[in-house]
């Protein structure tokens, strides 16, 4: 059994560090156990998941437990099955917003190797929120009350002592909610032709200006992206249809084609894309596009743009913002 | 007309980023220090733009804000910044005014940091600036007041509206809670760590704070709960509970 974990503190007294101690003791002691392998949607090693698919079309959630590691900590721990509890936890960080809900325990009788439970009904609010702000959801396996007198010396006691969680996010922005274009006004063409020493000429329908990736913190801070005045009234005015959102995809593609253009002319500029700095939502989106880690793709980049990967990932690319012409004439003429 | 005059149904007025920072920029630099709040009203409308979301937006809540702080503002004195239990007391009032005033908006637009620009900026910029005059020294961090630095959870109204969400919360929920006008301890105590997030260990750290004289003292309880966090779901205790853990391995 793993042993409580001893500390020294900067009062040089030694104490046991419990009740923060015991989670490893815990993870350990779930590890060891004999858990559930592939049923479903559980894994090999995983103890405790739960559905996020049901959420794009209705408001429920489906948590799914292993059922024989449960049965050996109750009995090796001398619990019964009330003394644990599952939790679910909703909440978007942004607002504050959280919901917090004890799930009942499906018919006790029942028989079989997962537990599913399938009564928690998401708030309002997760449907509006996911998308435009993050939304955490959690589903914790947790100590449903105090245990007075612990048949093991380590093993959690306390109430609401996490005994295993799954969590995820959902709805992580886009990167369109990150920097909204702003309308390439005649005052604003002749504002940047000033600022940037070259001229903008009146057929110029996308501007883009990176100022230092590094050193920003976030791309909001990091990009100005201008386009053509009357598409970005259409955009701005237009309800979210399909043509819009594929513009607005397209001119992110066109701006990371035209970064890694410049890269291929100077590979320091790659840096700017350096996954600590801001620009690693812009290494995920390629990523993502390539099925690569942020952390492959940005090694690609810093080959000065020889490498097969990195030219195949240009030509996807440029290969998605060559249909922006298109794009913008559907939107203008009001396709969705 | 005016752009904000014209809103469609659905739409809400925004300030972006970048347009903010040039916003904030001519703002002040026609801002007389020493001016009362009610007397620099936003009326240029060029960094404007509209953005659809869900639900209607009501442009009078906003105005009705804007009024109320106001008059708010008016019964504090014109150099509130550099009077700590003045600004203390603007700030706690402010909240609880920020969030009355805007609870009933749509999610989409109060989730867009967009819209808390405009707000910051256009509507509300007279009384930003007189609570945070202008800092040449600490420039990056004055802007972070304004939403357009790099401390975004230092945006004033979004900041107040948030602390004022959590009073109302905890009060609703009938927890034991007495108001603090000092500023450690909603941003150091309750908004820096996860703790204002939940509305029982707040209204337990809340019942502690008044053990002391000064909210420094009460950091070892906030170590607490976060640690505690860590390895319990808090959110599942009751104020009493949360209370006895905090006291039970912070002394």
């Amino acid at each position: 059994m793993p042993e409580p974990t001893t500390t020294t503190v900067t009062s040089h007294k030694s104490r046991t560090v419990s009740p923060y101690s015991f989670p490893s003791g815990v993870t350990k002691c779930l590890e060891e156990t004999q858990l559930l392998v592939g049923e479903e949607r559980l894994n090999d090693g995983e103890l405790l998941t739960l559905d996020t698919g049901v959420l794009k079309d209705a408001p429920k959630l489906s948590v799914r437990l292993a059922r024989s590691p449960i049965a050996s900590i109750q009995e090796e721990w001398g619990l019964t099955a009330e003394d644990l509890s599952l939790a679910v936890l909703v909440e978007a960080p942004f607002l504050n917003l959280l919901d917090v809900e004890l799930l009942k325990w499906p018919d006790p009788s029942a028989t079989g190797e997962v537990v599913v439970f399938t009564d928690y009904q998401l708030p309002d609010w997760v449907q509006q929120a996911a998308g435009r702000t993050k939304v955490g959801v959690s589903a914790l396996l947790i100590l449903g009350r105090e245990v007075e007198e612990p048949t093991i010396e380590w093993m959690p006691s306390h109430k609401g002592a996490i005994l295993a969680e799954w969590s995820t996010a959902l709805g992580v922005p886009s990167l369109v909610h990150w920097f909204t274009p702003m309308p390439l006004t005649a005052a604003a063409r002749e504002r940047l032709s000033k600022r940037s020493k070259c001229p903008i000429a009146e057929g110029v329908t996308l501007y883009v200006r990176c100022d230092g990736l590094l050193e920003q913190k976030s791309l909001e801070q990091a990009l100005e992206v201008y386009i053509d005045e009357d598409l970005a009234q259409i955009i701005h005015a237009a309800s979210p249809t399909a043509a819009v959102k594929a513009i607005e995809s397209q001119i992110i593609f066109q701006v990371l084609s035209e970064m890694l253009d410049s890269m291929r002319d100077d590979a320091a500029n790659a840096e700017e894309l350096h996954p600590d700095s801001a620009g690693r939502p812009l290494l995920e989106l390629l990523a993502k596009e390539t099925d690569q880690t942020p952390e492959q793709v940005f090694e690609y980049l810093k080959v000065r743009g020889s490498s097969a990967e990195i030219l195949a990932l240009r030509s996807h690319l440029q290969a998605l913002a060559g249909t922006t012409a298109s794009a913008i004439s559907a939107v203008r003429k009001g396709d969705s | 007309m005016s752009k904000l005059d014209a809103l469609k149904p659905g739409e809400y007025p925004v300030v972006t980023m970048s347009a903010g920072k040039e916003y904030l920029d001519e703002r002040r630099a026609v801002w007389v220090p020493g001016s009362s709040p009610v007397e620099m009203a936003g009326t240029d409308e060029s960094r404007i733009q509209t953005r659809v979301g869900d639900g209607n937006y009501d442009p009078t809540a906003v105005a009705q804000l804007v009024s109320n702080l106001q008059a708010l503002a008016s019964e504090f004195p014109a150099n509130v910044s550099a009077v700590q239990d003045s600004r203390n007391l603007f700030d706690l009032e402010a909240a609880k005014q920020t969030y009355e005033g805007l609870r009933g908006l749509p999610l989409a637009v109060l989730l867009d940091k967009d819209f808390w620009r405009y707000l910051t900026l256009h509507e509300l910029f007279s009384i930003v600036i007189w609570r945070m005059p202008y800092n040449e020294k600490k420039e990056e961090g004055w802007r972070s007041n304004f939403g357009v630095g790099s401390n975004w959870p230092r945006c004033y109204p979004y900041k107040s509206f948030l602390r004022g969400q959590l009073i109302a919360t905890v009060q609703e929920r009938g927890y034991p809670w007495v108001d603090q006008s000092d500023v450690d301890f909603y941003d150091s105590h309750l908004f820096s760590s996860r703790n204002g997030l939940i509305p029982s260990v707040a209204s337990a750290l809340n019942t502690i704070r008044q053990d002391f004289t000064k909210s420094r003292a009460l950091q070892p309880y906030v170590t607490t709960a976060v640690r505690y966090r860590a390895t319990h779901a808090t959110e599942l205790l009751d104020p009493a509970e949360a209370e006895g853990v905090l006291r039970r391995y912070s002394t």
